[in-house]
């Protein structure tokens, strides 16, 4: 190994303090030029020394021949200080110079065995970092192992030992701070809007599950076609009413004709006689004959107008306040109707039940719906403020006017006593609790079917209250009314001549294919007279007709239910479950005490 | 606290419409103690539900997260399902519940 391989390209700076010298080679022959230096330093101190006594001879000996002189003794003086200076600063240079090479020395000594170690080092390095690399590895091994087992201890300590229940002052603890933390209120309030809302909406009818099972494939708009009231001045048309058909598919019995279409006769069907009522809108009390509206036209308003909805809503929206007030008015009504003989049923076994009754069960039932809907607590419910609307309103809150406005948004309405004009104001109401005003304003469109609402904020200082206005809409004019009444005048018209000219009509027949195919009678005027009805005197007496059993005997020859309607057990059964057993009544005191959370 | 209002107000619906089950045609007004009771019996029972189904482990862990003001209900929804706890299910359970409890029957 050569001084050169040694030292390498760094020697350079690390001997730069000795001067300008670049190479081991420079340094060395400095080296020499150093020891020389010290010999002759030696001399030179040997010299000075002997030199000083015989100087100071020199001069003692010079002062004693110029004592005369004093500018000779002036110049002697100044060269010894001369002398004295040069001596204090080889003095400090020697210091110097012997220190820089006591470091040199050392410096030297050690790049040597620095140089002969180098490679040894470097071996030595590659081993350990290969053995370092091996002990990492290692070392990551084991700390995955360690994990697993430590997973495999908790899981076992897990099976071996019980939880550690917290006490219940923990539990307290923590629900009182949960209770302050907005994240988990709001998660909190989340959660128990959307229980309530099930529970609630599980709690109305069955039959609503049913049906929207049944209706699954159909779109939201499509299933509300069910329910789509015919607008006014407008002919139901059955063959494009799809809900018809699904109604009569499901229902097996034509409810549907008889209620949409208006051809029902609700007093005559159902037996109710209700009483006389009059309001702004039907002053003559003729359209309120009757004290309620058919049940199944108001409860199918309820459910399409309120479950329906409700459902749709809850299910597009999450969960909205006033879907489950919706729910909520239907719930309130129905099951109070299901209480009072209807458990278990549906509304359209309800009806069912009614039409089939005796005349005192259906004045029973009558009276049993009035009270329902007379003292039902809905107060907070849109049928409540609808109600208390009219109240304040001046109008009859009676079912009257809610038969009168389902049979306005039926299509059966009676334009004629309803004042007309885009301008003119048919009911004008005050209502509260702005939570419900999208529940009030729906309904409203659906009673009032082609009449327009109009809002202002009332003057009071609750800002919640509003009055309301209907309007008649802008496009029921006059014109719509007219057609009402020529209608009518021209079906009577009809109804009139026909009674008189059905005679004539067959004469006329006759007259008109007569012509073509024989002469025209001459002598032989019609006078539009009824034809005359003969005894036939040699006519066979007739011989009475004696019972014989039926061709279609459906219900004994077939085997298939002769009526629209059967008992069907297991339907019933499936109703039932549905239902609250009667066992284990508890009064609300109980239930409180006994729910277990006090 | 518009929160506890909320909660509240939903649960006071819940009571309500449990109360038309009950006793149909009566006023609710009749039973305003027992509807202001029954909503904090199911506020409180609620709170139990959730949190009496967490360990002390568990307690702890989200008592953290209430101490730092977490207020993201994603970080409570991540931390029930590592608990394997389902608070919805939790709630509906105690309204179901009382449900049953206080409709065994009808007074007719």
């Amino acid at each position: 190994m050569t001084n050169g391989e040694t030292f390498g390209g760094s020697a350079p700076n690390e001997w730069d303090q000795f001067g300008s010298s670049t190479s081991f080679e420079d340094i060395m022959n400095e080296q020499k030029d150093y020891e020389n230096m010290e010999r002759i330093d030696e001399k030179i101190q040997k010299d000075i020394a002997e030199d000083i006594g015989s100087k100071e001879v020199n001069i003692h000996q010079e002062t004693a021949e110029t004592v005369s002189d004093p500018e000779k003794e002036k110049n002697q003086a100044a060269g010894a200080e001369t002398l004295d200076a040069v001596k204090a600063k080889y003095e400090k240079l020697a210091a110097e110079t012997k220190e820089k090479r006591e470091k040199y020395d050392a410096l030297y000594i050690e790049s040597k065995k620095v140089g002969e170690k180098r490679d040894g080092l470097e071996a030595e390095l590659e081993a350990v970092k290969k053995e370092l690399d091996l002990k990492r590895s290692e070392a990551f091994q084991a700390y995955d192992e360690y994990r697993a087992a430590l997973a495999k201890e908790a899981e076992y300590a897990k099976d071996l030992m019980p939880e550690t229940a917290p006490s219940n002052e923990e539990v307290e603890l923590i629900i009182e701070k949960g209770n302050s933390n907005k994240g988990m209120m709001n998660k909190k309030t989340i959660m128990i809007i959307a229980a309530v809302s099930t529970a609630v909406a599980l709690a109305i009818v069955p039959t609503i599950a049913a049906l929207h099972n049944r209706n699954a494939q159909k779109t939201a708009d499509e299933q509300r076609r069910v329910v789509d009231f015919t607008p006014q001045g407008q002919e139901a048309n059955p063959e494009e009413n799809e809900a018809e058909k699904d109604w009569k598919e499901l229902t097996g019995v034509d409810e549907f004709d008889k209620t949409v279409d208006g051809t029902f006769d609700q007093n005559k069907d159902l037996g109710m006689n209700g009483t006389e009522t009059k309001s702004e809108a039907d002053p003559d009390g003729k359209f309120s004959d009757n004290s309620m509206a058919a049940p199944n036209t108001l409860m199918r308003a309820y459910f399409d107008t309120n479950m329906e909805e409700a459902t749709l809503e809850q299910k597009a929206l999450g969960v909205e306040m006033t879907s489950y007030k919706q729910a909520e008015t239907a719930a309130v009504i129905l099951t109070q109707v299901k209480a009072k003989g209807f458990e278990g049923m549906d509304y359209i076994r309800a009806v069912e039940k009614i039409k089939n009754a005796s005349e005192e069960e259906r004045s029973e039932y009558q009276d049993m719906l009035k009270e329902i809907f007379d003292n039902s607590e809905v107060g907070e419910t849109s049928v409540g403020e609808i109600r208390q609307a009219l109240k304040v309103a001046g109008q009859d809150e009676t079912l009257a006017d809610w038969h009168y406005y389902m049979n306005r948004a039926t299509g059966k309405a009676e334009h004629r006593n309803v004042p007309t004009g885009s301008e003119t104001k048919v009911l004008s109401f005050t209502y509260s609790e702005s939570a419900t005003t999208e529940t009030t304003y729906y309904f409203l469109e659906r009673c009032y079917n082609g009449f327009e609402i109009h809002k202002t904020v009332n003057t009071s200082t609750q800002e919640t209250t509003y009055e309301v206005t209907v309007y008649e809409h802008k496009d029921n004019e006059n014109i719509e009314q007219k057609d009402y009444e020529n209608m009518e005048r021209i079906d009577e018209q009809i109804k009139e001549d026909n009674a008189k000219n059905i005679g004539s009509e067959e004469v006329v027949v006759h007259k008109d294919t007569a012509e073509e195919k024989t002469e025209k009678p001459t002598g032989d005027v019609y006078e539009g007279t009824e034809p005359e009805i003969k005894q036939n005197e040699q006519a066979p007496e007739a011989t009475p007709v004696q019972p014989t059993a039926p061709e279609n005997d459906y219900g004994e020859n077939r085997g298939e239910p002769s009526g629209p309607v059967q008992d069907n057990p297991e339907a019933q059964q499936q109703a039932n479950e549905g239902e609250i057993p009667i066992e284990q009544a508890a009064t609300p005191e109980q239930a409180a005490g006994e729910f277990g959370f006090n | 606290m518009e929160n506890n209002y909320l909660q509240r107000e939903a649960l006071g619906k819940f009571v309500d419409s449990l109360i038309a089950q009950k006793y149909p045609g009566q006023p609710v007004e009749n039973y305003k103690d027992f509807r202001e009771k029954s909503i904090d019996i199911l506020d409180k029972g609620i709170d139990q539900a959730i949190y009496g189904s967490l360990n002390r482990e568990q307690l702890a862990e989200i008592n953290s997260l209430f101490d730092r003001n977490e207020e993201d209900p994603a970080v409570f929804d991540a931390f029930f399902e590592r608990a394997g706890v389902d608070p919805q299910q939790k709630t509906n359970e105690v309204l179901e519940a009382f449900k049953t409890k206080f409709l065994g029957g009808t007074n007719d």
